[in-house]
């Protein structure tokens, strides 16, 4: 159910998920943002049931996100926390939204656990956990269709860059 | 008539050339912004970085300019969307020492680009010959810089955008397609220097 002030935090299978807003957002933004998590955690919640163990606890590594202006960095920023911009939280839907929440934190329980020419393999696994929650909570064809290539092993080359930090001159 | 018609069209834009070229030239190092551009001839969009300074302290941040610069003869089409999310996130940023070895970065830059929303009729933005469209990131020295030295910046632009999922209406334009290389910027150098070391106004 919408809101008319943004939330501070929502309940995730039954974790609390604090929700930060960058300092320049505008109020309407914020609310934006605060609906479009709350509708990613509706999501979950109410599909808890079919997803799976593995699943449900990448979900639970998440504990904050955070909504940021559109000139910060995004992803997974630490301490089981997601950065998201406004931009895109409203380019994507709330199927997209949550699968995020097992695919960032898929990255925190893989952490360690690939290295060199294998980190490729750390967003393939991070890729599949979110594609396994998203047509469990409502993908549409297209995001199906758009994970899917992502993760396909004939895409490891561009997940190897995704995941590769920096650049040799 | 005709004349001074083209003299006051012509003569106020060379008062601005001869003034930016003033600024230019008493610009401390420090106010020197930085600019790499893509050498990629075969391409119909280069991209285009720099920086706000040339040099920064630690408590500093520094602004990031990207853009895409259509340097074809033709029209070409591009994704209004770009995201710091890493290479599947469309913007990949790049940071090494002088040494050239990359800087490891302490998050894991990671917001994969998602298939724009059904009927979105206005994801792609038109850039005619010559024309540029980009963003910016603000990144706390602390952030991407592990302690002061000089670092090279470089960013990789790669267009997700599948011809399968946007509307039907735009599938034949001329447009940046997932089927693209990416497209890396020349790098950019700058400073970073302790905060006693640095004489800039607080911004």
């Amino acid at each position: 159910m919408a809101q008319n002030t943004p939330l501070t935090s929502v309940t995730v299978l039954g974790n609390k998920v604090g929700i930060t807003y960058g300092a320049k957002l505008s109020a309407a933004d914020q609310l934006t943002a605060s609906n479009a998590i709350a509708a990613a955690a509706g999501l979950i919640n109410k599909n808890a049931s079919s997803l799976t163990a593995d699943q449900t606890k990448a979900i639970g590594q998440i504990s904050s996100f955070a909504v940021s202006g559109p000139n910060t960095l995004l992803g997974a920023t630490g301490k089981g926390s997601m950065t998201l911009s406004i931009g895109y939280i409203h380019d994507s839907s709330a199927a997209w939204l949550g699968s995020l929440f097992g695919h960032e934190g898929q990255h925190y329980l893989n952490s360690g656990k690939y290295s060199g020419a294998n980190l490729w393999r750390d967003e393939q696994s991070a890729g599949r956990t979110q594609l396994g929650i998203g047509n469990k909570i409502g993908f549409s064809d297209a995001e199906r269709g758009h994970l899917e290539q992502w993760i396909d092993d004939r895409n490891r080359a561009a997940m190897q860059q995704h995941m590769e930090q920096g650049y040799s001159q | 008539m005709l004349v001074f018609s083209k003299f006051f069209r012509i003569y106020p834009l060379a008062i601005f050339a001869i003034f930016l070229f003033q600024i230019g030239v008493k610009m401390a190092p420090s106010q020197v912004p930085q600019r790499a551009e893509s050498s990629s001839a075969a391409q119909p969009i280069s991209v285009f970085i720099r920086t706000d300074h040339e040099k920064y302290s630690t408590s500093d941040t520094v602004k990031l300019d990207v853009s895409l610069q259509n340097t074809s003869d033709a029209t070409v089409y591009v994704d209004r969307r770009m995201f710091w999310g890493g290479f599947a996130g469309g913007l990949k940023l790049e940071i090494s020492d002088e040494q050239g070895k990359p800087v490891p970065s302490h998050v894991l830059h990671d917001a994969m680009m998602p298939p724009p929303k059904e009927g979105d009729t206005s994801i792609l933005v038109r850039l005619d010959s010559g024309f540029f469209y980009g963003t910016w990131l603000d990144l706390p020295v602390k952030d991407g810089f592990p302690k002061p030295g000089r670092y090279s910046i470089r960013v990789i632009y790669k267009s997700w955008l599948r011809k399968e999922f946007v509307a039907p209406q735009l599938r034949d334009l001329p447009a940046l397609w997932a089927d693209s290389p990416e497209i890396a910027s020349k790098p950019v150098w700058v400073e970073i220097e302790r905060d006693s070391a640095t004489n800039k106004p607080q911004r």
